[in-house]
């Protein structure tokens, strides 16, 4: 057969089936089935949702703005932060609470960890100095004691690109990292960047 | 409805008529592009200005047009949106009146790397030399490809002062004179993140390379925005 | 019949009642051929640089970085893979639809040759690093005006052809037709509008929101009128022809074509739900693209509907087993495209690989196995031979669908983490993943899995180039143009 001789096998005359006449193109007939319901009222229901939509967020207000959900979720942010703080009294920030992070191994082996994966890219692997300060010797651009260290990890030094770590280090997390940086004075390790800052001895 | 699609209705005498069609056709798509585009121009209101929003620099406009040809948009997007999560990992969402001086907006659709429109200032220069040379070197897990060529190819200077004049007559407001001293302005700027790269160590010579207008570039993105927030933090 | 030489002197009626004119076939033949061509170049590239991903040693220097060749993946198979194919869709049927050779060879090799010439312009600007940024429309200027003076020849062309037809009425693949012409036409020159610094490059005369604002209006609607209306056209041409069942309802054709084209247009700005944009403007474009889930379906309902009573036939015939998962992957992401533009499920979506996935059920689903199906069915009608290997088109058609599933699921999956890794806040209320590179790392597997997808799907693709060699060696050497006949009428 002739693939290209195909013709629709005509339906029963008269059966609402039947193709409607005139309709042929290159041998490609038409049915006028009617529009199934369904597909009917989804489109007016999606029809109908736009001015729902569009009156509920930029006329009636029964709709949240982007500012709106924002300003909420903020709150909502603002308030589980306060309840956390309130059930885990942070440990104090002092020189002395610092010093039994700096005196106790274990933690800044874990600030080692924190380093390697944050710090690094900065300040060299075995805090050297790269494109941040030597941390292994001692001289400091922002002071040298166990706080001086914490508020500068805690803040940054926007001005000189170090970025603030409050956001994403918590504060035990930061006193660890102090822990690790005290372990390093006096480790000269190789390729290490000049001094900068004062010298504190 | 009936009698517009029933078998000899007015739908099947139109289906005669391929040039109403298409007129028809022609009304009916232009309705939604007007109606969404017109105010966006005409309604001002729509884009607030903001008094710190200022023109690229010549040489930030070459790192513009650098960030464009190596096609940094396919993976970073420069628009943080209004939610939380994206204010507290990039800082304030993207306001219209901040990109009313780029031509193309370079906002992106996808976010391979993370967002760029606040990265100005959160690095040194020599951190962006060192992280295009080998992104690995300063974010080991890093999928990035090197861009180490930035290092090495020659910017175009001399094409900076028809840039300005073209970037001009589409709107942006750079005036005769900062056209004229277009290419010293770039010069003096590539000097100066080139002495900072080479103070912190970093390599020397850099002053004619590609690299320092696209850090010139990133180096700037946020910074107008931050510079309203602190001015009204000061008032 | 039109395969056969004019009908023999026996039953030709007496030559001044009847009409006697040929289909020019080779320009659907040539574009067969490009189709075929420039889908394995475009979908080669998209597997290099699915590999760039995970493997970032791939970015092969300066000029074969992702940055680079993903607009020359998405040009290629937009423009040059998908672009071609609706060309031989549209060469082969309006000829036969409007009972009349195109009106003019010579436009129809203008056409042809102009825009693989175009097609090639862009493989090697675009990884030079020649482009104005903006996506699907990022070759320059010179480019642009190129494409700008082949589409208004092929308008033309195709216009005077509908002229000169021979039917009275346009059959509603024609009107999908006319509203890819005049739409394609009317985007890209809006979307192109610039001043030229130097050859190339130049600069859009429009700035930050405006650029946004017309830049999705193009991008979405190159969606809508290069992906989706021609290739309902070429639905509603080679569907009922392969099922050999007529249309299943006329009055969903001229519903569902008028909502389309009329609806579409206002969809663009979900693509920048929560930007800067206006928020008047992005709610537009969620509620318009949410009225236009059933206009798209309609398009599907039109397809499946039609195979009623020819469902057996799918057993045996690749070509309908290509149409059904074309349309079912239309109707697919026809739905999902509306969520994905609820801002809601878009605060999720977007900037992520769930995009990636949307875009590519359309495409390698809906586009390509429309096209795979068409060039089935053409092959042994242009070629006037067999198809080489039925078992080898099965083959393809299996390895493409589980390539294709896997590509998608990989990339649903991908996405979604990634997004509920970037808002992830821990017990304290600070971020879970404050790395940006913890959520990359997460997905990288996932990408693996979508190139070993999307080799599959380039498989296939291999698969069917192998079979059209082999059915075209086995081609007579002359196929000269068929004639055709019908009584003279006089025309209106």
């Amino acid at each position: 057969m002739n693939p290209n001789e195909a013709k629709p096998t005509p339906s029963p005359e008269g059966s609402p089936d039947a193709p409607m006449q005139g309709h042929s193109y290159d041998g490609i007939q038409e049915y006028d089935n009617p529009m199934p319901g369904w597909w009917v009222w989804i489109f007016w229901a999606t029809v109908l949702f736009a001015p729902f939509y569009i009156l509920g967020v930029h006329v009636f207000g029964y709709i949240d703005t982007y500012q709106e959900d924002l300003a909420q979720s903020e709150q909502e942010l603002a308030e589980m932060r306060a309840a956390y703080a309130e059930a885990h009294p942070s440990l104090q920030i002092d020189e002395a609470s610092l010093q039994k992070y700096v005196e106790d191994p274990a933690m800044a082996a874990a600030g080692a960890q924190l380093f390697a994966a944050n710090c690094a890219s900065c300040h060299g692997a075995e805090g050297q100095g790269l494109i941040g300060p030597n941390l292994t010797d001692k001289y400091w651009i922002h002071g040298n004691t166990n706080v001086d260290l914490f508020n500068v990890i805690t803040k940054g030094v926007l001005e000189k690109g170090m970025p603030p770590w409050e956001s994403v280090f918590s504060v035990e997390e930061r006193a660890q990292l102090v822990a690790f940086i005290r372990s390093l004075e006096g480790t000269n390790p190789p390729d290490a960047k000049e001094p900068q800052g004062e010298l504190y001895e | 409805m009936k009698r517009f699609i029933k078998t000899d209705g007015l739908h099947r005498k139109l289906e005669g008529w391929p040039l109403v069609f298409t007129i028809l056709v022609t009304i009916s798509i232009l309705v939604g592009g007007v109606v969404e585009f017109v105010p966006l121009v005409l309604v001002k209101s729509n884009v607030p200005r903001i008094a710190t929003v200022k023109p690229f620099t010549p040489l930030e406009v070459a790192g513009r047009d650098l960030y464009i040809r190596e096609g940094c948009n396919n993976c970073h997007s420069q628009m943080v949106r209004p939610f939380r999560h994206e204010l507290e990992r990039y800082g304030e969402y993207g306001k219209p009146g901040e990109t009313v001086y780029e031509h193309p907006f370079l906002w992106g659709s996808k976010r391979t790397g993370p967002d760029l429109s606040r990265v100005g200032g959160k690095y040194p220069n020599l951190w962006h030399v060192r992280h295009m040379q080998d992104p690995r070197s300063t974010s080991p897990r890093s999928i990035m490809p090197p861009y180490a060529w930035l290092l090495e190819k020659e910017l175009d200077f001399d094409i900076l002062p028809t840039k300005l004049r073209r970037l001009r007559a589409v709107g942006v407001p750079y005036s005769d004179e900062e056209i004229a001293r277009a290419v010293a302005d770039a010069q003096a700027q590539a000097r100066a993140i080139a002495a900072d790269v080479e103070a912190n160590k970093g390599p020397s010579g850099l002053e004619n390379k590609e690299i320092v207008a696209l850090v010139a570039f990133l180096q700037r993105l946020g910074m107008d925005l931050k510079a309203s927030t602190q001015a009204q933090a000061l008032h | 019949m039109e395969t056969k030489a004019t009908p023999s002197a026996a039953t030709r009626p007496a030559p001044s009642a009847v009409d006697v004119f040929t289909y020019d076939e080779k320009i659907v033949r040539m574009f067969v051929l490009a189709t075929a061509i420039w889908g394995f170049v475009g979908m080669l590239v998209g597997v290099l640089i699915a590999l760039q991903l995970p493997f970032w040693p791939a970015n092969l220097g300066e000029y074969l970085t992702f940055g680079r060749l993903r607009p020359l993946h998405t040009n290629a198979v937009i423009f040059a893979f998908a672009g071609n194919s609706i060309f031989a869709a549209i060469y082969y049927s309006t000829q036969r639809l409007c009972k009349t050779r195109m009106f003019s060879d010579a436009m129809s090799r203008i056409h042809f040759w102009g825009w693989q010439a175009i097609i090639v312009a862009a493989a090697i600007t675009l990884p030079m690093g020649f482009t104005t940024s903006k996506e699907y429309a990022e070759l320059e200027w010179p480019v642009d005006v190129a494409i700008a003076v082949v589409w208004v020849i092929f308008a033309v062309n195709f216009f005077m052809t509908l002229k000169q037809r021979r039917e009275k009425h346009m059959y509603v693949a024609i009107w999908f037709y006319i509203a890819t012409i005049i739409t394609v036409a009317v985007l890209h020159i809006g979307n192109s509008l610039a001043i030229p610094v130097s050859l190339f490059k130049s600069y859009p005369i429009y700035a930050g929101v405006q650029d946004a604002m017309v830049q999705w209006w193009y991008g979405h609607n190159a969606v809508a009128f290069f992906l989706t209306t021609p290739f309902l056209g070429l639905m509603y041409y080679f569907l009922p022809k392969a099922a050999e069942r007529p249309v299943f309802s006329y009055r969903l054709s001229i519903v569902h074509f008028w909502s389309l084209v009329f609806i579409y247009i206002w969809a663009g700005p979900h693509h920048l739900n929560y930007t800067a944009l206006p928020e008047w403007a992005t709610t537009l474009g969620m509620t318009f693209s949410v009225m236009l889930w059933m206009p798209s379906w309609g398009g599907m309902i039109n397809g499946l509907f039609t195979l009623r009573g020819a469902w057996h036939k799918l057993r045996d015939s690749v070509v309908l087993k290509m149409f059904v998962i074309g349309i079912t992957f239309y109707g697919m992401s026809t739905f999902e495209g509306p969520m994905l533009s609820v801002k809601s499920v878009n605060a999720l979506s977007h900037y992520t690989d769930w995009t990636i996935g949307h875009v590519h059920a359309g495409a390698l689903g809906w586009n390509g196995f429309m096209t795979f199906g068409m060039i089935y069915w053409l092959l042994p009608r242009l070629w006037r031979t067999k198809l080489w290997s039925q078992r080898l088109a099965t083959t393809h058609f299996w390895i493409g669908t589980i390539g294709m599933l896997l590509y998608v699921m990989a990339m649903y999956s991908s996405g979604v983490t990634q997004g509920l890794m970037w808002r992830a806040f821990d017990e304290a209320g600070r971020l879970l993943y404050p790395d940006f590179m913890e959520t990359v790392v997460q997905i990288v597997p996932m990408y693996w899995v979508r190139l070993i997808g999307g080799t599959l799907y380039l498989t296939g693709v291999i698969l069917m180039g192998i079979n059209m060699y082999q059915t075209i060696k086995s081609a007579p050497k002359e196929l000269p143009d068929p004639s055709f006949a019908v009584p003279k009428v006089a025309t209106a």
